[in-house]
């Protein structure tokens, strides 16, 4: 089981907490979850940019920021 | 041991992937492949020469901030004016804010800001004319007066100020975007429009596009590597247009088929180049009867919008 801590950056910011039973887990994965299109976001950890294919650790925080306009 | 993916290009930790170049990219290969495809956007197509005065069209978002430190950096190697131009809408709680970025970075750059208003050159803001307008939608919504309004603005102030062009922070999307609103609307005529010269008017100033080969995400991804501020929310009034739409189809196609995107891109722009020599199509906008600016009709879009504002 995977905790991982998602803070979505989406004009306003909100915060969920996503318990995956799964033994490994990639941001792509999380985006997949969240129905999130990879073309319109970017991905940051502790402040660094990340790729989607970065495979996450239990307890990991990331960032979605939602960098296209619109849709 | 990390396992995070590497740079194609030299091996340390990737922090963008390039799909649609089968690529992924640290901090340093990035910063480099993206100022590169700049440059090249802007000499190949002749962008700015020598002795220009160039006017940068800055709203205060991720596109026309990075196109004005863009331009910037490359004063060293080119010798012309720059200056930014800031048209405020007048959309409440949205562009106010962004305008503070603008100032911002003009002041860090050290650049000379002139803002100009809807209210000041036609007498509403845009919050003004939505209000008037409150049924009108689609064609007529917010985006409508608020971009006819807009290039009119530009237009006007960056002549007044003897600009020889002005550079727009329009990116890929964008230009794909427009490319295919114009297709679902049957406007040809738009399209080739899109590009074109100060041959078309002696009252037109010139406008160049440094990142329209660009696509947005790389925008937002190396103003956030180089720590340059921009505003970042979004327009009350974004959810009203067709370009939505055509945006979300798009970004799922792209990520879907990696490349559609540019590969859509530079066919239209061929198609367009051959429809331009081919049938000769040379435009040549006469003056309004109006207000005497640049226009196809007798009567210009912009007398055209605010007739209907007045009711
Ligand atoms: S979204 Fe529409 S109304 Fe808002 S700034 Fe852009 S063009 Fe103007
Ligand atoms: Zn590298
Ligand atoms: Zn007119």
């Amino acid at each position: 089981m995977l905790k991982i801590k998602v803070k979505l950056v989406d004009g306003k910011i909100s915060k969920k907490e996503m318990v995956l039973n799964k033994k490994e887990v990639t941001v792509q994965d999380i985006l997949d979850i969240l129905e999130i299109n990879r073309e319109t976001v970017l991905i940051r950890k502790k402040n660094e940019l990340i790729t989607e294919e970065e495979i996450l650790d239990n307890g990991d925080e990331i960032e979605i920021l939602r960098v296209i306009s619109g849709g | 041991m990390d396992k995070s993916p590497k740079c194609s290009r030299c091996g340390k930790k990737a922090i963008i992937d390039i799909r649609y170049r089968e690529e992924k990219l640290c901090r340093r290969c990035f910063l480099k492949f993206f100022e590169k495809r700049v440059h090249r956007n802007i000499e190949k197509n002749k962008m700015i020469k020598p002795g220009d005065r160039v006017a940068v069209a800055l709203s205060g978002g991720k596109d026309s901030t990075l196109t004005l430190y863009i331009l910037k950096e490359m004063l060293n190697k080119v010798k012309c004016e720059l200056f930014a131009v800031t048209v405020d809408e007048g959309i409440k709680g949205y562009r106010d804010k962004a305008i503070e970025f603008a100032k911002r970075n003009t002041k860090e750059l050290d650049l000379t800001h002139i803002i100009v208003s809807f209210k000041e050159i036609f007498g509403y803001t845009l919050n003004e004319i939505v209000e008037k307008n409150k049924v009108l939608r689609g064609a007529r919504g917010p985006c409508t007066f608020c971009g006819v309004f807009r290039r009119r603005a530009l237009n006007i102030l960056s002549r007044e100020l003897k600009a020889s062009k002005v550079a727009t922070g329009h990116n890929l999307d964008d230009e794909s975007q427009t490319y295919l609103m114009n297709f679902f609307r049957g406007d040809i005529e738009s399209s080739l429009k899109m590009n074109c010269d100060e041959s078309i008017s002696e009252l037109f100033v010139k406008r160049i596009k440094p990142l329209s080969t660009t696509p947005e995400r790389e925008i937002a991804a190396y103003a956030l590597v180089k720590g340059i501020p921009f505003h970042m929310d979004e327009c009350p009034y974004a959810q009203e247009g067709m370009r939505n739409v055509v945006r979300v189809h798009m970004n799922k196609i792209e990520s879907t088929f990696a490349g559609s995107r540019e590969n859509f891109y530079y066919f239209m722009n061929e198609i367009i180049k051959h429809l331009k020599t081919k049938e000769k199509m040379k435009f040549k906008l006469s003056s309004c009867i109006l207000c005497g600016e640049p226009s196809s009709k007798e009567i210009c879009k912009v007398c055209e919008l605010l007739k209907i504002i007045r009711g």
